[in-house]
């Protein structure tokens, strides 16, 4: 009986030990020979450090699945994407923008259907709408509701006992005072043709407010910009704004990059950004007191509304990868609460307002300002909310407006005839 | 023995084919899609004739922008091969720091378009430019002006650009040809009472008609297919008044308008085309005349 007792302890010792060997083997087994091929924009990912690196490694590690993350020039970004999906090379995953700015990658033709994906419901609300498309999830947003409006420096106004500008007037009364200073009211990166179209596209949801349904009627045809005379309207004030030298001089011959050392020396009390901009300016130039800084809408033709993005920029699956079971995991390892709050840490510009709600936004002062500054409320853009709206395209006709080459009138009929080309371009018939 | 009967014909068919596969052909079949409603937004693709080309040659501004690349290609060109020629012949003598020079001349050649566009960015700003600071340091800032953003200059200042930067090319095509012109022909000249002008004119010109043909050839097709150095300079601004064919192309393709787009690239494909054999033809018309 002894000796049986001590053969069955032998032997209940051997299996557990056989049992434990054979958990320690599945849990370091990784998944090897997979690789994932991931494509976005140079501006998009890695911004002021490399925190999607240390994800797509930390992944690795965890999994043994390796990220190949290709990285495009922002001006190529759609050319370059377009070319491999239209050559059957597409991507396992990819970057597009929120709203209507997916509609060129032919969502139903390359976007995995991701609604029943666990991390849809701890979604925002801006993140689910702008994300869907067809009714279905298409995409996994980490980005933050962004708009654009004049940032400006409270100090600066103070100083010359100026108040935010509710109207044109009001406005042009704000840059006469500043100009007889010696300051430039509002920086202007005129070279960039598509800044001068993110003027004009703020104005959307305003003009939207006094036409129902605006949106949907320009994406169906049935009405042109040159119809809606709060366009018109605010091309004008935005022309006279040019010729009374609110944007400073020779503001056609400054690129992006420039804005930032003119505001962060003070060269300037304003500039037409987003919200998380004001933060660039701070790393950049930390004496600058950018942090401080607020912003307001537009006061053009009667504008008092917030104009934001559909959410920003998203990522997608390929639907017919083979390798898209894996790009799940992926995702379900990029929404997990710790890697939320490594990439929202990490990405300092997308802090303010973001994806999921177990991430706390930490508005920043530009962001609350606009807000409180826009008595009217908010909208979505022109840039996510109508179709065939190209910055480049409606940029260049707005410099030539200001060139004098062009009136309001003409340049919003050169729009509808921009636009008008790719609506006879996919039209069926 | 002429030079066409010691090689057969068939020597030239490995460089065709790799030429014909891996351009020829694709361009001809993207030329089919010059003919249709090819954009980014749809899969339907359908065929709608010469729709594409009367929207080109009936848009004003696009003819605009055909002349802006007419005026960008005869002026680089000539520029070009002037300063080119006047560099060779001073670089030609036997000077002792004619190899330093020639070296300092050609190397612009080397550096990136897109990095002289940027840098000439700044340097033509109007506030604070090198160039504008210079003229002002000098006393002479009533010449000041808007370089690349006075729709009447920037093609004049995108010219200047490029002469600065392709000089030397030309002058080392030039050198080369310059070369080939015996010294006895100049010595027979100077005997024969020429100056320094005949001798030009008599002498070094028919010898170095070889190195201009090739030049100006190239000149013209390098100006009429420039893209990078304005895209990084104006990006075709302000407004279209600096645009060229290429920028315009770029632009709607990616806007998403690919069929006239490619209706675009296949018309500056045929101008290039037709000068280039219009050219060559010429040339070796020339040379098997010399040869009999």
């Amino acid at each position: 009986m002894r000796r049986l007792s001590k053969v069955l302890a032998a032997l209940l010792l051997v299996s557990l030990l056989g049992a434990s060997a054979v958990t320690a083997v599945a849990e370091t087994a990784k998944i090897e020979g997979v690789t994932l091929t991931y494509v976005a924009s140079q501006n998009w990912v890695n911004k002021a450090g490399n925190v999607d690196d240390a994800l797509n490694q930390k992944f690795e590690e965890e999994t043994g699945i390796k990220i190949d993350m290709q990285v495009v020039p922002d001006d190529q970004y759609a050319n370059v994407l377009k070319t491999k999906m239209s050559t059957g090379e597409v991507p396992d995953i990819f970057m597009v923008s929120g709203g209507i700015g997916a509609e060129k990658y032919l969502p139903e033709k390359y976007f995995a259907d991701l609604s029943n994906e666990s991390w849809v419901s701890r979604y925002v609300d801006y993140a689910k709408q702008g994300t869907t498309i067809g009714g279905k999830v298409m995409g996994l947003m980490t980005w933050c509701v962004d708009g654009w409006g004049i940032l400006y420096n409270p100090a600066v106004y103070e100083k010359y006992g100026l108040k935010v500008p509710t109207n044109f007037d009001e406005f042009k009364t704000v840059c006469q005072t500043l100009k007889d200073n010696g300051i430039t009211p509002v920086y202007e990166i005129g070279k960039e043709s598509w800044h001068w179209a993110v003027w004009f596209s703020q104005v959307g949801p305003f003009a939207a407010s006094k036409h129902e349904d605006l949106y949907g009627k320009l994406n169906r045809n049935e009405i042109k910009f040159a119809d809606v005379p709060e366009f018109e309207q605010f091309l004008k004030d935005f022309k006279e704004a040019y010729d009374l030298g609110c944007f400073g001089q020779d503001s056609l011959a400054n690129p992006w990059d420039a804005a930032y050392e003119v505001l962060g020396t003070g060269g300037a009390a304003g500039f037409l950004a987003y919200q998380s901009y004001q933060h660039e300016v701070m790393d950049k130039y930390p004496e600058s007191g950018a942090d401080t800084w607020q912003m307001y809408p537009i006061p053009f033709a009667g504008n008092n509304m917030y104009s934001h993005s559909a959410g920003g920029n998203m990522r997608v699956a390929y639907k017919d990868s083979p390798n898209l079971k894996y790009v799940k995991m992926f995702f379900d390892f990029l929404t997990r609460p710790d890697n939320l709050k490594t990439f929202y840490d990490g990405r300092g510009d997308l802090q303010t307002n973001p994806s999921f709600v177990d991430v706390a936004g930490k508005p920043t002062s530009s962001g609350e300002s606009i807000v409180k500054n826009a008595p009217g409320g908010q909208g979505m853009d022109m840039e996510y909310g109508v179709k065939y709206w190209d910055n480049t395209q409606v940029g260049i006709f707005i410099q030539e407006m200001m060139l004098g080459n062009k009136t309001p009138s003409e340049v919003l009929k050169a729009i509808d005839e921009k636009r008008q080309e790719m609506f006879d371009a996919t039209s069926a018939s | 023995m002429k030079p066409n009967q010691i090689y057969s014909k068939w020597f030239v068919m490995p460089a065709f084919l790799l030429f014909f596969i891996l351009f020829l052909m694709p361009s001809i079949l993207g030329m089919y899609t010059s003919f249709t409603n090819w954009n980014a937004m749809s899969e339907n693709m359908r065929f709608i004739g010469l729709t594409n080309y009367v929207k080109i040659f009936g848009d004003s501004a696009i003819l605009r922008v055909f002349g802006n690349n007419i005026y960008y290609a005869v002026w680089t060109s000539l520029l070009k091969g002037v300063f080119g020629l006047l560099l060779a012949l001073v670089l030609n003598r036997a000077l002792k720091t004619r190899n330093v020079l020639r070296m300092i001349f050609f190397l612009p050649m080397i550096i990136s378009n897109l990095i002289v566009g940027l840098v000439f960015q700044q340097i033509f700003h109007p506030a604070h430019g090198i160039l504008n600071e210079f003229l002002k340091l000098i006393g002479l800032g009533s010449l000041a002006r808007g370089w690349i953003i006075d729709p009447g200059l920037v093609m004049g200042s995108s010219v200047a650009i490029e002469v600065w930067k392709a000089a030397g090319f030309n002058m080392v095509i030039f050198l080369a040809g310059l070369q080939s012109v015996p010294a006895e022909m100049y010595e027979a000249c100077d005997i024969d009472g020429g100056n320094a002008w005949r001798q030009f004119v008599n002498v070094t010109l028919p010898f170095i008609l070889p190195s201009i043909v090739i030049n100006m050839l190239l000149n013209i097709i390098s100006g009429l297919k420039v893209f990078d150095v304005i895209f990084a300079l104006t990006n075709g601004g302000p407004g279209r008044s600096s645009e060229v064919i290429s920028i315009t192309i770029f632009n709607e393709f990616s806007y998403g308008n690919y069929g006239y787009a490619t209706a675009l690239s296949t018309l500056l494909f045929l101008a290039l085309s037709l000068i280039s054999i219009s050219v060559i033809r010429f040339y070796m018309r020339k040379g098997e005349r010399a040869m009999e």
